[in-house]
Parts: structure tokens; C-alpha cells; sequence
């Protein structure tokens, strides 16, 4: 049982595993998103 | 019919048509008195009321908002002419108009209702107080309409009612005798056409002379929260003025009432529901054939290529086994997908929709769920998340937790290429039985999901349902370009999280299924050295065979040896009352981050170790798949307890997520996941249990 280090093609598809895991972990993961902040407005003037 | 007799007499000598009335906003002549009186108009929305506004101000109207809210507030000013010399009126009064917003209730716990209920309280200040109401109701939509303005005629502010929308009604053939509606409602009535500005003057006069309502002796004003005695109420109203001495003909039975009728009855209209459900499942079914063979051909072909343009090795095989087969294994089920939601657009469309929501509310009232909450469940067939999001829109907090926690047992999108792969299984070229079992999976999903509700709002969430009011559009030709645009927009939406999640988990999966390295087994060893000795005696044929027979021994062998069979072994032993071996429990673990997923992953997990499986079919190739035994992987009793499993587990950790932030917390999150993931293995080991029971494998 042994991890091939010492082929350059592991570590490519080493790499883009873990890339992948990154992208699946914040696709996952909702944003929370800043609030919009509204105004009141008499004629689409700010008051 | 035409606008009849206008207002109780004795009125105002300008109330009739052959009294001009100067332009509103800009009187001819100075007036001779003025007072102002300020009018809240009021009514259902789509009532025509912004048109009445717009044509009664001009372009003298203010926006705003209503104070502490965000809701529009359009506040006008015009004048009205009080007295009348010959044609020229001689006095005018100038009137202030609030348009408020279109509301079904005033007891309603929503924005808009409530700003309109503080607005006639004189909540809002001084600015925002009238002095007088002016109700707009939708001629060709009196019950309803009469119904909230029952509502708003106990104010006891001076009143005038416009029965808007005339001209439509009289297309439809209704009559309205505004005089009758008058001694009823006990304040003027005048029926106009907003649109085409039809008695607008009479309107004018009118308003200069609002009079507080006073009921007739025999049918008083109904209580504001009995439902019963104001739908009483108004089709009283409607039986002595809709088609009375005046009328000259009489809303009857159109082709819409009786398609109603049927559409919306309690027992007819579920079956009509249903055979419409199931004959749309079966259309998918046996049209998404052709496509989906195709794409199976053109993903065959792109993988053969990737396959022949780069040399042997790890980055080859992650690209041919894990890229390219775990796209293959969702985005063959995007004809399915697209059809679906054409379809249900094109049903949308006709206004039948609507009418399914109504059958669909008086059956989910007696489970504890609010009307409104057939909204957000409808929408989670698409997606849960968005679904759970819109339950902001449900007032009640516990309605809203209630609709909430059940939402993803509704069949959502994501589920689909699990439906069809295992009912492919279970029913191969059998798609009646197929489309029923396929509306069968969305039944089972609502019906879980309602007994859920039952459970919750008898136990954690105790609490009346609010009853919902529901405007039923009328029936019209689908728009094909509109179910077009809902199907590529919901085509790309599955596409790009192929494109993301999915193929993220594929490389994910793929790595973990191929690392560490083992040596063969002695078995495999044994084999290639029997080919050597067999080649070397000249039966290069028998020799192929053993050493092909040797590799697939040492694909299976290094898979269970991998970090995702020691993943799979350890989960195994949880997964087995179900019937599921390692290779599928990864699969269900897996999914969890979303059920789509498990298709893909099970290519990838089988991926080498059944070699030998003669179909290049990707359906027929997960159906030939087998256990480390050598029996069949995915056999009927499998097959139906997985589909169980998945209609009614959460395996969503988005919306998992998304449940948390609208319910403020992980308690409520957790329990879906909890109680769902119970039912879930519940239900699968009963089905597994009970086919086995039968003699079924």
C-alpha cells in the first residue's frame, strides 16, 4: 500500500483534487449577502 | 347595460352624464368655494386602481413611501365640481387622493395590509389620515371584491364605491344595476371604465358627496373576521343587483365556470390532478428516449477521444473515468429534466396551475399548513432552496417553520436522475408503469411531507392555519416562447452545477478511489503467469483472456483496497439492512452534498470493476454492475429501496444550510436533517424488507 510520490503525474491529479474540494466546499456553502440599505424617497428624491 | 342608475337619489343635480365637468386638475374658472376632502382608494389588486388615480390627478401625483415602509405611496390632488349652472359648474372642491395598495384583507399579516389598515386608522399621520374611502372593486370579479369591501365599509368614513371594468363585464354578458348595489351597500355607486375613462364625470360628481355607509334594516353590515357572513353578504348584494330590474342579461354558465367546476371540485379535482400528473410523467418518459440516447452517444465519443489523445496514466484516467464519466452520468438526464419543466410551464400557462393550488389547499389546510405555503412547495419540484427562501412571504412564524421543515420532501430536480436510473431498473421498457411510479415518487414525497406537517403542528408547532385567499387566472393558450425561455433557463441552471459540484465530487471521488497503490492480488498474480505459460505455447487468444480476466480481479481489488473502499467498508455495516454494499454506500454518502450526484459517483465507484460488462449503454453499464461477490448490484429489492431512500432523504447541504439562516439557528436544521434521514432509512429497509418477504430479490 503506498502513494506514488515520486510520479509528477500524482501530484497533477493530487492537486486538482484538491482544488476540486475547495470549489465544491464554497459552491456548497451559501454567501450571506450585506443587506441593501433602502431610503425614503417623496418624488424619487432621498429625504 | 351601460352604467345604469347611478347613486341612491336624491343626488347632486351635476350626477348625470349631461353635466360636463371642467378638466380635473385644471378647472376653467376659479372656483366659486373649495373645501378638500382626502380620499384612501382602496381595493384587490388589479383593480384598476393606479388607472382610476392616473386619470383622476393627471400628472398631479406625489411618490413616496408610506411611513416606516418600504411600499409605494401615491398621494394626487384634483378638484371636483360641486355646483352646476346650466353646462358650467360654479363651485368646485379639491379632493386628495392616497392610493393605497392593492390588498385581498385587511386583516392580513403582511405589508401591505397592514399599512392599509394604520392608513384608515390614522396611524400614519396626519398626512396619511382620509377623511373619506374611495372602493374599487372588479366588475367581472364582484363576489370576491364585494367581499373586501364589506371590510372596508365598516370604517364608518363617507364612502363612495366604483365598479370598475364595466366594459369587460359587459363583454362577458353581466349587467350591473348600480342603483340596486346603491340601496344595499347604503353610499353611491358608480360603475366606469378606468381604462376608457366611461362615466368618469359622473365619477367626479360623485365623489364630491361620499356618504358614510348605513346598512338596510334586513341585511346589516357582516362582521369584519366572519368569513361566511361576508361571502353571505356579498352574494346577497350580487343576487339584488347583478341582473335585477335594470339588467338586460345575466353572467350564466360559461365554458370557465364549468372547466372551474370540475378543475377545482374536492374529488374530481384531485383525480384530474393526478391523471394530469401522471400523464405528464409519462410523457417524459417516452419522448426523452431519443435525446437521451443521443447525448449518451456524443458523451461515448468525446471520451474515446480524451482517451486516444493523451498517453496512459493517472491525469488520462482522471479525465476519461472521472471528468468525462461523471458529466456523462448527469447530463444524459437533462432531456428529462427540460421536458419536465417545459411541460409544467405550459400547464402553468393555461391557468390549470392555479387551480391545482385551490384543490391542493383544502387538503393541506387539514394537515396544519397555511394556504400560502402551496407556493413555496410547488416551487421546491424545482429546487428546496429557493422553495424555503420564499416562506418569508408566510406572516405566521410557526406556519412558516411548519412549511419550512417539509419542503425537501418535495421532489426537486436533483432527484430526477436518481428516479429515473432506478425506475429504469425496476420497469426497463415499461414506461406506463414507469410514468406511474414516477408520479408515484412525487406523491410519496407530499404525501411524507404532509404528515411531517401533521406531527410538527401537533406537537413543536402548535397552532391554527390562516385560510388563504387565491385569484384564479382565466384559461388561455400556453406561451410557447415562455415555457421555452423556463426550460433553457432551468437547463443551464442543472448544466452549471454539473459543470461545478458534480464534477468537483467526480475528481474528488475519482482520487480516492484510485490511491494508494496495492500490489495484485495473489490470485491476479497467478493468473498473468498462466497467460505468460498459455502464450508462450501459442494460444495467444486463451492468454488475452486470462490476462484481461487478471486485470479486472486487480481493478476490483485496488478499488475495495482505495481510500474510498475503506470509506465505503466503515459506512457499510449501517448501509447493509438496506441492501446496500460498500460501492453503493458511497454513493449515498456522497450525495449528500446533492443527491445528483449519486448517478455520477456510482460510474465513477464501478468504474474498471466490471470490465467485461458487454453494453456501452451508462444505464444498462450501472445495471450489469455487481457486488464483490459476484451477485447483481442494483437488484429489484435494491433498486425500490433505494428510490425510497432518496425521495424522502434531505441529501442536500445547501439546503441544509439555507434552513439554518432562515430559521435563525441549527436547531431546526438539524432536526430536518435528523427526522428526514429517519424516515428515509426507515421507509427503504421496510420496502427492502417487505420485497424480500414477497420472494422478490
Amino acid at each position: 500500500m503506498s502513494l506514488p510520490l515520486g510520479d509528477w503525474q500524482f501530484w497533477v491529479v493530487t492537486v486538482a483534487a484538491i482544488v476540486a474540494l475547495a470549489l465544491i466546499t464554497r459552491s456548497l456553502w451559501p454567501k450571506r449577502r450585506k443587506p441593501k440599505r433602502t431610503h425614503l424617497t417623496i418624488g424619487g428624491k432621498r429625504i | 347595460m351601460a352604467s345604469a342608475a347611478q347613486s341612491p337619489p336624491p343626488r347632486s343635480p351635476v350626477a348625470t352624464n349631461e353635466h360636463a365637468a371642467p378638466p380635473s386638475h385644471a378647472p376653467a374658472s376659479k372656483p366659486a368655494s373649495t373645501s378638500t376632502t382626502r380620499f384612501a382608494v382602496i381595493g384587490n389588486p388589479n383593480t384598476g386602481k393606479t388607472t382610476l388615480v392616473n386619470r383622476l390627478c393627471g400628472m398631479r401625483l406625489k411618490t413616496a413611501n408610506f411611513p416606516g415602509s418600504t411600499v409605494d405611496a401615491r398621494i394626487g390632488r384634483t378638484t371636483l365640481p360641486t355646483s352646476v349652472s346650466r353646462s358650467r359648474p360654479t363651485a368646485f372642491a379639491t379632493i386628495e387622493v392616497i392610493d393605497l395598495p392593492g390588498i385581498y384583507s385587511l386583516t392580513l399579516d403582511v405589508p401591505e395590509s397592514r399599512i392599509a389598515r394604520e392608513c384608515l386608522e390614522g396611524k400614519l399621520g396626519p398626512a396619511f389620515t382620509p377623511t373619506a374611502l374611495l372602493i374599487i372593486v372588479d366588475a367581472t370579479n364582484l363576489a370576491r371584491n364585494l367581499a373586501f369591501a364589506a371590510q372596508t365599509l365598516r370604517m364608518g368614513l363617507p364612502t363612495v364605491v366604483a365598479i370598475n371594468m364595466v366594459d369587460l363585464a359587459q363583454r362577458k354578458g353581466l349587467t350591473i344595476d348600480a342603483g340596486a348595489m346603491s340601496r344595499r351597500i347604503g353610499c353611491p355607486v358608480v360603475t366606469i371604465s378606468a381604462r376608457t375613462g366611461e362615466n368618469f364625470d359622473l365619477l367626479r360628481s360623485t365623489l364630491a358627496e361620499p356618504r358614510v355607509p348605513t346598512a338596510p334594516a334586513d341585511a346589516p353590515f357582516p362582521a369584519i373576521d366572519d368569513a361566511q357572513a361576508i361571502a353571505r353578504w356579498a352574494d346577497d348584494v350580487i343576487e339584488r343587483s347583478v341582473g335585477g330590474a335594470h339588467a338586460v342579461g345575466r353572467s350564466t354558465d360559461t365554458l370557465t365556470d364549468r372547466l372551474d367546476a370540475a378543475f377545482t371540485h374536492p374529488v374530481l379535482g384531485l383525480l384530474v390532478f393526478c391523471a394530469m400528473m401522471a400523464g405528464l410523467f409519462y410523457v417524459i418518459f417516452a419522448l426523452a428516449a431519443v435525446p437521451m440516447d443521443m447525448i449518451e452517444t456524443v458523451v461515448s465519443s468525446l471520451g474515446e477521444m480524451v482517451g486516444r489523445a493523451l498517453p496512459e496514466g493517472p491525469v488520462h484516467d482522471l479525465l476519461v473515468d472521472g471528468v468525462v464519466g461523471g458529466i456523462a452520468g448527469t447530463v444524459v438526464f437533462l432531456p428529462q429534466i427540460c421536458l419536465l419543466f417545459f411541460l409544467i410551464s405550459l400547464l402553468e400557462d393555461t391557468g390549470y396551475l392555479a387551480r391545482a393550488a385551490f384543490v391542493m389547499d383544502r387538503i393541506m389546510r387539514r394537515f396544519g399548513l397555511p394556504g400560502q405555503a402551496f407556493v413555496p412547495l410547488l416551487s421546491a419540484h424545482a429546487c428546496a432552496i429557493p422553495a424555503i427562501m420564499s416562506t418569508r412571504l408566510i406572516p405566521d412564524h410557526r406556519d412558516r417553520l411548519a412549511t419550512a421543515l417539509v419542503i425537501p420532501f418535495m421532489s426537486c430536480s436533483a432527484r430526477l436522475p436518481v428516479y429515473v436510473l432506478m425506475i429504469t431498473f425496476l420497469f426497463p421498457n415499461r414506461p406506463l408503469l414507469a410514468g406511474l411510479t414516477f408520479a408515484g415518487c412525487y406523491a410519496l414525497g407530499a404525501i411524507a411531507a404532509l404528515l411531517t406537517a401533521v406531527l410538527f403542528r401537533n406537537t413543536l408547532l402548535k397552532g391554527a392555519s390562516r385560510p388563504m385567499l387565491l385569484e384564479l387566472p382565466s384559461y388561455k393558450w400556453p406561451s410557447l416562447r415562455n415555457a421555452l425561455l423556463t426550460t433553457l433557463d432551468r437547463g443551464a441552471t442543472f448544466l452549471r452545477k454539473a459543470g461545478t459540484v458534480i464534477v468537483g465530487i467526480c475528481i474528488v471521488l475519482w482520487w480516492l478511489g484510485a490511491y494508494p497503490h496495492v500490489d495484485p492480488p495473489a490470485e491476479a498474480v497467478a493468473m498473468e503467469k498462466q497467460a505468460e505459460t498459455v502464450a508462450a505455447a501459442g494460444s495467444a487468444d486463451e492468454a488475452e483472456a486470462l490476462l484481461a480476466e487478471a486485470d479486472s480481479i486487480t481493478r476490483k481489488y485496488q478499488k475495495t483496497h482505495s481510500f474510498m473502499g475503506m470509506l465505503g467498508r466503515s459506512v457499510e455495516p449501517v448501509m447493509r439492512p438496506l441492501g446496500y454494499d460498500w460501492q453503493l454506500s458511497i454513493g449515498v454518502l456522497s450525495s449528500f452534498a446533492a443527491r445528483e450526484v449519486f448517478v455520477s459517483t456510482m460510474l465513477v465507484v464501478l468504474e474498471g470493476a466490471d470490465e467485461d460488462a458487454a453494453s456501452d449503454d451508462l444505464v444498462m453499464h450501472l445495471g450489469d454492475a455487481e457486488r464483490a461477490d459476484g451477485s447483481r448490484l442494483f437488484t429489484t429489492g435494491t433498486s425500490a429501496s433505494l428510490l425510497v431512500f432518496y425521495v424522502l432523504a434531505m441529501q442536500c447541504l445547501p439546503t441544509l444550510a439555507v434552513t439554518r439562516r432562515e430559521t435563525g439557528g441549527w436547531k431546526w436544521a438539524l432536526l430536518q436533517l435528523g427526522w428526514m434521514t429517519a424516515v428515509a432509512y426507515t421507509m427503504a429497509f421496510v420496502t427492502r424488507t417487505v420485497l424480500t418477504a414477497c420472494g422478490v430479490p
